[in-house]
């Protein structure tokens, strides 16, 4: 035991007693007055993430502490303290109804960080303030991940790094020097960070008493029901759903891209819902998984979905195959637990209805109605139905009275009647958006006896690229129509006969057209040539906008969605086992970090003055010569130099006369304890040596 | 004089109190990040903690590489602070910010451009007479955003300091007895010329030399000679004076001050301790040999050969 404990003691023994912390000073003025600032900004910052009410407390408190500082006056009593750390708690909770959910953490946290620097007085206090900011900072991801964003958040650290710098050093430095002293370090960091971030090894885990996700939020997602009006109110939403990247050349065309998302097979009076899929679902769900294949279908791509709440995942139609979620007998990709953050997965899809679409399905649940035909509405089923050959041609005559009636299709459609908005719809306002007619369509196939279903998703989509990448937003929101016919789902989108140029050109041209009061009208055709030609001045606008694209997709491809995957894909590049992942991760992660520190270590440590540093000022002085052309051949010394470059500038003579002197004693002289500050002079000479006048 | 080079063998480092808060922060963001499954969370998480390695590379720079070297330090009386100067040189080309030079937990604040020095008078305060071994001296930074604490091995100086008793007027001097007779005594023995200031009426005790022979045939009076500061007054300064109440230290301090006053006088004074004593005289040289005696008395080498 005794030889044991040797080692220690020995260890601790050569640990010098640790000298006392330095006294603490007073924080300066000027410093408190910045990090006010940046508490300001991240109070207004704010009002765009949570609520109102704690904003404005945050920005009472932030007001106060500003003018404490202004006046110099003293921090308010504890009491007051107590009394509004309690008045905040109590305010989260009333908000938020508790804890939980990431906006009360970051009401909290901001209220925290107002409330700590209130109360601040000592040096340690502010150091608190600083960390605290960083971790709201950080927290401000969890709303938004985008390009601009984590610029903002790195201009805040480098911010906050550059506080720390002052208020950790007593003597007064300028602004400037801190502010680039700072963005150094910060810079020498992220390359450390980029490697600890690749390979630092992703784990899942969850850590209950952290505040958890929103179940109701900001998070965008597609309603599970779908009622009149309400889809077209999402036209404007220009949010981004997911991001896509087709594999290899094969790219369905616009028309082509219907990305399925939800079934819904339930009718409530001209509205729909999902059915939440049941245990045989699932089961079916496992047996279609085994045989499902990625490459079996025409169309191979990723897909890079947003942050959602959403429990079923959007796919190209018709799928083939699913690399994220249980694929149901509805062919809707389920999701039990819906992500926390952005995500992403594979998918495989084929142009047509493939035959392993054809399952039996259950006729009279798909038949279920809640809508009664009104007396008018009863004679036109009749007139469809009579004289039929099969299902397909009554589907094809309703399809061609949506054709030749005046429908309207409208991004702003009005209410309709309450007790039977379907006869109102087919008969007196005709005007609606792609629900109104997948709606109507759907009811009248099943009062037609033919089994049919809503389906919920997008359609089309911004292409960026040529096609190979595609941004799929909120305003691509879309619904349309199932009939099971033939022994198969077919397709039919009403719509697409209503309003072509919403499927052939999607959802931005039509925006375009509505905007400029050309929809619907007789130059609609004119308005989309013009806004389709290649040669127009919104080209290079577009040109500039997909390369801004393009830079989001890699953004969100290498970071905001590099899990635990893509580390693995990582890995596979660089020919690592896939066994032995964590293992690797670590060892790389370790030998690179370790590397680059012993670099940095190596690299920065304070060394005396090397008699070459005097030569790199000196070819940097030769150097502002070369613009008259005059250069120094190899022959000459520099004294000779300075002789001939004097009589073309003679004005410079004395400055030419005293750089070459100094430039001798510092290469060619004694070094001493003077030679590190003449050098710094010498620097200094050479840099505001300027040539100004042409000779 | 001695001198101290801080090499990587010499300096530690450890994260202080905030560094431990910053690393706590860092673990809270890790559980967001790793909770929410965030990678920009994990982003931001690497990039302070880099930004932490990265300081703490810059502290340990900011130390190494320093050079210390101690000078002589001037003696003080009792109770005002010693000062121990202490060069510290920065022989490379990097400028080095908020160092700390500390002796005996005071700090001293020290900022370099590159190639420059400071010279730093660590105070110490004094407590006893005597002595004054300087402190050994640390080197500690906080550089570049107090998240990492370096500091160096002690660099032990050795130079010291001489503290004299602290000078205290607690009895008044005694004008009459033995006193006087030595002064008498010791009257002639004097030696150098005085600065003549004017001319007085002789007063008893005046020394016969300074007497104005030709005004006396003139006016028939004794004039003796004025001279400056009544330099040509002397003192005997002795331990036998004092009342037998006073204890020791406050033997030495009041003898101190008599000799402080004396010396500011521009008196010539004696020092007459047990066993030992230092003949009349004035001057810098005199002055200090007598302060040293008293700052010593009973426990220094010095004083021990005259017990």
């Amino acid at each position: 035991m005794i030889k044991l404990s040797n080692p220690l003691k020995q260890l601790l023994a050569k640990l010098p007693p640790m000298p006392s912390q330095p006294p603490a000073h007073d924080a300066r003025r000027g410093t408190l007055l910045q990090l006010a600032t940046l508490i300001g900004i991240a109070v207004l910052f704010h009002f765009s993430i949570a609520n109102l009410l704690i904003a404005l407390f945050a920005l009472a408190i932030f007001a106060l502490k500003t003018l404490i500082i202004f006046r110099k006056s003293s921090i308010p009593p504890r009491f007051i303290m107590m009394i509004l750390t309690i008045a905040s708690l109590g305010m989260v909770i009333y908000v938020y109804g508790g804890w939980n959910g990431q906006r009360a953490g970051i009401s909290f946290l901001i209220l925290l960080v107002a409330l700590k620097f209130l109360e601040s007085q000592t040096l340690r206090d502010y150091y608190i303030v600083c960390l605290l900011l960083y971790f709201l900072a950080a927290s401000s991801f969890l709303f938004n991940s985008s390009i601009p964003n984590i610029i903002i958040v790195v201009a805040y650290t480098l911010a906050t790094t550059s506080i720390l710098f002052q208020i950790s050093n007593p003597t007064k430095v300028p602004l400037k020097t801190t502010l680039s002293m700072s963005a150094t370090m910060v810079a020498k960091a992220l390359p450390l960070a980029i490697i600890l971030f690749f390979f630092f090894p992703r784990i899942h885990a969850d850590f209950g008493f952290l505040p958890s996700f929103d179940t109701s939020g900001n998070a965008a997602s597609l309603s599970d029901s779908l009622v009149a009006g309400e889809m077209a109110s999402s036209a404007f939403n220009n949010e981004l759903a997911f991001r896509v990247a087709f594999k290899g050349s094969n790219i369905p065309n616009q028309s082509q891209l219907y990305w399925r998302a939800k079934t819904m097979p339930l009718e409530r009076n001209f509205q729909w819902e999902v059915a939440e899929p049941t245990t045989r679902d699932f089961a079916v769900a496992a047996d279609t998984k085994k045989t499902a294949n990625l490459d079996s279908g025409e169309w191979r791509y990723d897909i890079l979905h947003e942050k959602s709440t959403d429990k079923y995942l959007p796919y190209l139609d018709y799928i083939s195959a699913a690399s994220k979620g249980k694929t149901l007998p509805d062919y809707s990709v389920y999701l039990v637990r819906p992500e926390a953050s952005a995500f992403s997965y594979e998918g495989s899809s084929s142009a047509n209805s493939a035959a392993s679409f054809a399952k039996p399905v259950d006729r009279d649940s798909l038949l279920q109605l809640q809508s009664k035909p009104n007396a008018k509405l009863q004679l036109l089923l009749e007139q469809w139905r009579e004289g039929a050959e099969n299902d397909a041609q009554i589907v094809q005559r309703v399809y061609h009275y949506f054709e030749n009636t005046p429908f309207e299709y409208s991004l702003l459609p009005p209410a309709l009647d309450e007790f039977d908005p379907l006869g109102d719809f087919m008969l007196n306002i005709r005007v609606g958006y792609c629900e109104h007619y997948a709606s109507a369509f759907t009811i009248i196939m099943r009062m037609l006896g033919i089994p049919s279903r809503v389906v919920v998703g997008y359609q089309g989509g911004t292409q960026v690229n040529g096609g190979k990448f595609i941004e799929v937003r909120y305003s691509d929101a879309h619904a349309w129509s199932e009939v099971w016919v033939n022994g198969l789902w077919q397709r039919v989108d009403p719509t697409a006969t209503i309003s072509p140029e919403r499927i052939n050109f999607g959802m931005d041209a039509l925006i375009e057209l509505w905007d400029s009061g050309l929809l619907g009208s007789n130059n609609t055709g004119r308005a989309l040539s013009n806004l389709l030609d290649p040669k127009g001045l919104s080209k290079v606008f577009r040109n500039l906008q997909d390369t801004w694209k393009n830079a989001g997709y890699q953004w969100n491809k290498w970071v905001v969605n590099y899990d635990f995957k893509a580390q693995r894909r990582l890995l596979e590049k660089l020919g690592v086992d896939q066994r032995n992942s964590v293992a690797a991760l670590v060892t790389i992660m370790i030998v690179g970090a370790f590397t680059l520190l012993l670099f940095y270590f190596w690299r920065l440590i304070p060394r005396g003055l090397k008699r070459s540093d005097a030569q790199v000022q000196y070819l940097r002085f030769i150097k502002k010569f070369k613009r008259y052309r005059i250069e120094k051949t190899n022959s000459e010394t520099p004294k000779e130099f300075a002789t001939r470059v004097s009589s073309r500038f003679p004005e410079y003579a004395n400055q030419i006369d005293s750089i070459t002197q100094n430039y001798y004693a510092l290469r060619y002289g004694n070094l001493n304890n003077e030679s590190v500050a003449a050098f710094s002079s010498f620097k200094v000479q050479v840099r505001q040596f300027n040539l100004k006048r042409k000779p | 004089m001695s001198n101290f080079t801080i090499s990587r063998r010499e300096l530690y480092i450890l994260p202080t109190r905030v560094g431990w808060y910053y690393a706590l922060i860092l673990s809270a963001l890790f559980g967001i990040a790793v909770k929410f499954d965030n990678q920009s969370a994990f982003m931001m998480l690497f990039i302070l903690v880099a930004v932490a390695l990265i300081a703490m590379v810059y502290t340990h720079n900011n130390v190494i590489g320093l050079k210390m070297n101690s000078h002589p330090s001037k003696s003080v009386f009792l109770g005002t602070p010693a000062s121990f100067p202490i060069t510290l040189s920065n022989p490379s080309a990097k400028p080095r910010h908020a160092v700390w030079l500390i002796a005996g937990g005071f700090h001293q604040l020290a900022a370099l451009e590159s190639g420059s020095q400071q010279t730093i008078d660590l105070k110490l305060p004094t407590i006893q007479r005597g002595y004054l071994a300087c402190e050994p001296v640390n080197l500690s930074s906080l550089y570049p955003i107090g998240v990492f604490f370096c500091w160096t091995k002690r660099f032990i100086s050795t130079e010291r300091c001489l503290v004299y008793p602290q000078p205290l007027d607690l009895v008044p001097f005694p004008e009459n007895g033995s006193n006087q007779g030595k002064e008498q005594a010791q009257a002639n023995v004097r030696l150098g010329a005085e600065d003549y200031a004017g001319m007085k009426n002789y007063q008893d005790g005046d020394r016969l030399r300074d007497i104005h022979w030709p005004s006396l045939a003139k006016t028939n009076k004794l004039v003796s000679i004025q001279y400056e500061n009544h330099s040509n007054s002397a003192v005997n300064l002795s331990w036998f004076n004092l009342p037998s109440t006073l204890g020791v230290e406050d033997r030495l301090s009041q003898l101190c001050y008599w000799l402080v006053e004396a010396e500011k006088a521009g008196q010539r004074y004696q020092l007459e301790m047990p066993n030992h004593t230092i003949e009349f005289d004035r001057g810098m040289t005199h002055y200090h040999e007598c302060l040293n005696v008293l700052a010593l008395w009973g426990n220094g080498p010095e004083g021990a050969t005259h017990d």
